[in-house]
């Protein structure tokens, strides 16, 4: 144990001593050049320390993926677009991708519209029920997905209807007299993919209701006593007055659930694998690579994937900047 | 358009020691343009949220018109308010913003568009219909909020200090706006301020409010020259009333060592008091020659052009009377020959300017003259 914590120590002073010895050096090469010289190239010799992490670690593995994704199982030969073509072509990977559009429909906009409920709920409780309440539907964001996975994997748990039902829903199913469900089997409505979502909803309605609940305290009250005034109904000053003036964190919402679906890996990876039709996009790629070892085919899916996500980061940014120049 | 009544109106919130709004009996003449007046924390604009029912009456009902509207939603009463900070929604343009009321009543396109414009070219903001409310000074903004209040031609406005955040100089012309919009109109107005000037110069009648309860409620004219109480007499005119505490002997008041002859009405009201507070305005002040009047030491002077006013105390056979701790009297002089700071000049004030207040409960003991027809409405 004592060893660990010096080795822990070790590594934080090398890695903040080394940061510092770095710029250092650089900073006394930049010292090194004439005059204006001196100005010009210091910055540069700042950022160089940053741009070079993000290049070995970013960049440079972007471009890689892009290149293997024309090459083979093992990239060693390209092979044009057959990656692709042969992917879109397999009615798993139609599965696949239509699942992940299920997914990107559905669970950002059953977040927000579960966290917004929550928000304005809790906004009614007096205010240490609305503490408590609120750390209750938070605390999923703290478990995590793997551990969700877990917990939720006793909720659609079955045993066969000769034994007793340690699942839930079977508990209930069986309780009022029914048979028992194998639940995360039924792909039949997508049943099982429905299922899944509602786990991410589940860890993802706290985060939804934190910032959806500290927007709606935002809206200057006058506003909502002039609607009231103005003979608006509650309905009518939720939706015209309250909801406009939380647009911005709404997309913000949106848009950091929508993210978190694209790269829904653990929970599909913990209770399906992928299996009865509720496989979707990065748990597809992890079996290609891993289970598969096909680089190409993971490589063309990421590709893919990136492909969907650089739209949506692009609105997100200027998004942002928008409000940034608003406020 | 209607008449506004408070019948013992009382508001307590819960947990609270007193009543904000205190037994509040109340009535607001149809078209009459009232100001509730106080200082902060006075009630007033409690007040003003019970007619509004954006505050539930505790006791005692609220009026309007004939109807009881005491446990009424607001959006029942058909009363229009401009908040303080004008409350316009950030997310709707200017025309949106005026015609949103008529928009949720269910009203047709073409006819709001028509009402909005029509309040729009009175407010002068035809020009701005399209903006949002950022893009707008803090006067547009105000007039917007009036706006809103017009285009719906309620029973009633309510204004919960509409002016405050305007810079001085657009206040006082907008101040000016709003009370000729509301005689144009003629919509029973309901206004609060803290602002005794304001209060002056808008209201039909004023509603003095202190600690919840009603201290008087009259004419500006009224209030300036016939004040209830040691508190209205303080509040109601600026520079305030010179308020002091003196001495009574069997003809009159004894300000230091000077004798003021009071009327023996006033005396016998005074029912044998030792002590009675006595008040006069800066401007019921004279200057007189040396040898008559008191002698006043000046201690500051304020030009303001037209008039000057002068702080000090009056002078005790040759040492100054007040006390560090006591407050400086003002008058107000001529402002072309303002007397020097450490000046001593002379005073006559005429006993008709003079107030009398008993010590004891703060209210006015009455001199007989100077009757006014007290609680007057325009007519």
């Amino acid at each position: 144990m004592g060893i660990k914590i010096a080795n822990a120590l070790l590594a934080v002073l090398a890695g903040v001593g080394g940061a510092v010895a770095v710029f250092y050096l650089l900073n006394k090469l930049g010292e090194l050049l004439p005059g204006r010289w001196e100005e010009r190239v210091k910055p540069f010799l700042w950022l160089f320390p940053a741009l070079a992490a993000i290049g070995v670690y970013l960049i440079y593995p972007t471009v890689q993926t892009i290149i293997f994704s024309f090459a083979n199982a093992s990239s060693t030969q390209f092979i044009g677009l057959s990656n692709y073509s042969d992917l879109l072509a397999s009615s798993a990977f139609q599965t696949t991708l239509v699942n992940t559009l299920l997914w990107i429909i559905i669970v950002p906009a059953g977040t927000i519209v579960l966290g917004l409920l929550i928000a304005t709920l809790a906004d009614r409780l007096e205010p240490r029920a609305e503490k408590t309440a609120k750390t209750f539907i938070f605390l999923p964001l703290a478990v995590g997905a793997v551990s969700a996975g877990a917990i939720w994997r006793f909720v659609y748990a079955a045993s066969p209807a000769s034994q007793e039902q340690v699942g839930l829903l079977n508990g209930i199913v069986t309780g009022v007299g029914g048979d028992p469900v194998n639940w995360l089997q039924i792909s039949s409505g997508k049943l099982n993919s429905f299922l899944l979502m509602v786990i991410l909803m589940w860890l993802q309605a706290g985060f939804a209701m934190v910032l959806l609940s500290a927007a709606i305290k935002g809206v200057p009250v006058d506003t909502l006593e002039a609607a009231r005034l103005d003979g608006a109904g509650e309905g009518a000053i939720f939706f015209r007055v309250v909801v406009p003036q939380i647009r911005t964190s709404l997309i913000t919402v949106f848009i950091t659930v929508l993210i978190t679906v694209l790269k829904t890996f653990d929970i599909v990876y913990v209770m399906t694998n992928g299996n009865f039709g509720t496989n979707v996009i990065a748990v597809d790629f992890y079996n290609q690579l891993f289970t598969n070892s096909n680089a190409g085919y993971a490589a063309a899916i990421v590709v893919m994937l990136m492909l969907v996500m650089i739209p949506i980061m692009t609105y997100q940014i200027r998004q942002f900047r928008a409000e940034e120049v608003s406020r | 358009m209607a008449t506004i009544t408070y019948d013992q109106a009382t508001l307590q919130y819960p947990g609270a020691e007193r009543p904000s709004v205190n037994a509040l009996d109340l009535e607001i003449a149809d078209g009459e343009f009232l100001v509730l007046v106080g200082p902060s924390g006075s009630g007033k604009s409690t007040a003003l949220r019970m007619i509004a029912g954006l505050e539930a009456v505790t006791e005692g009902h609220i009026r309007i018109g004939d109807k009881d509207v005491t446990s009424l939603p607001p959006k029942e009463r058909d009363i229009a308010m401009v908040f303080q900070n004008y409350a316009l929604y950030p997310h709707m343009s200017v025309a949106d913003n005026m015609g949103f009321s008529l928009k949720i009543s269910g009203m047709k396109k073409d006819e709001i568009r028509k009402r909005v414009e029509e309040a729009a070219r009175i407010l002068d903001l035809d020009a701005y219909l399209d903006r949002k409310p950022k893009a707008l000074s803090g006067g547009q903004r105000q007039r917007v909020a009036m706006g809103r209040a017009i285009v719906r031609s309620p029973q009633a406005f309510l204004m919960d200090e509409p002016l405050s955040n305007l810079d001085a100089k657009l206040r006082v012309q907008t101040r000016t706006e709003i009370a000729a919009l509301q005689r144009r109109l003629g919509t029973t107005t309901v206004y609060v301020t803290h602002d005794q000037v304001e209060a002056m110069t808008m209201g039909d009648r004023v509603a003095l409010l202190k600690d919840g309860y009603l201290q008087q409620v009259d004419t500006p004219r009224n209030l300036y020259d016939r004040p209830d109480n040691v508190f209205v007499a303080g509040f109601i005119g600026s520079p305030a009333m010179n308020l002091v505490e003196v001495r009574l002997d069997s003809s009159g008041a004894l300000l230091g060592q000077h004798h003021i002859p009071l009327p023996t009405t006033t005396l016998s009201a005074l029912n044998g008091a030792s002590t009675a507070t006595i008040g006069f305005r800066p401007e019921a002040v004279e200057l007189v020659g040396e040898g008559a009047g008191f002698p006043f030491e000046v201690a500051v002077v304020e030009e303001l052009g037209s008039d000057a006013y002068a702080y000090g105390s009056l002078q005790q056979s040759g040492a100054s009377v007040a006390s560090a701790s006591e407050r400086l009297l003002t008058i107000r002089v001529g402002g072309r020959k303002p007397p020097m700071k450490g000046e001593v000049v002379h005073l006559q004030v005429s006993p008709d300017d003079v107030h009398v207040f008993s010590t004891e409960t703060g209210r006015r003991v009455d001199t007989g003259d100077r009757q006014r027809p007290s609680g007057s409405t325009r007519v």
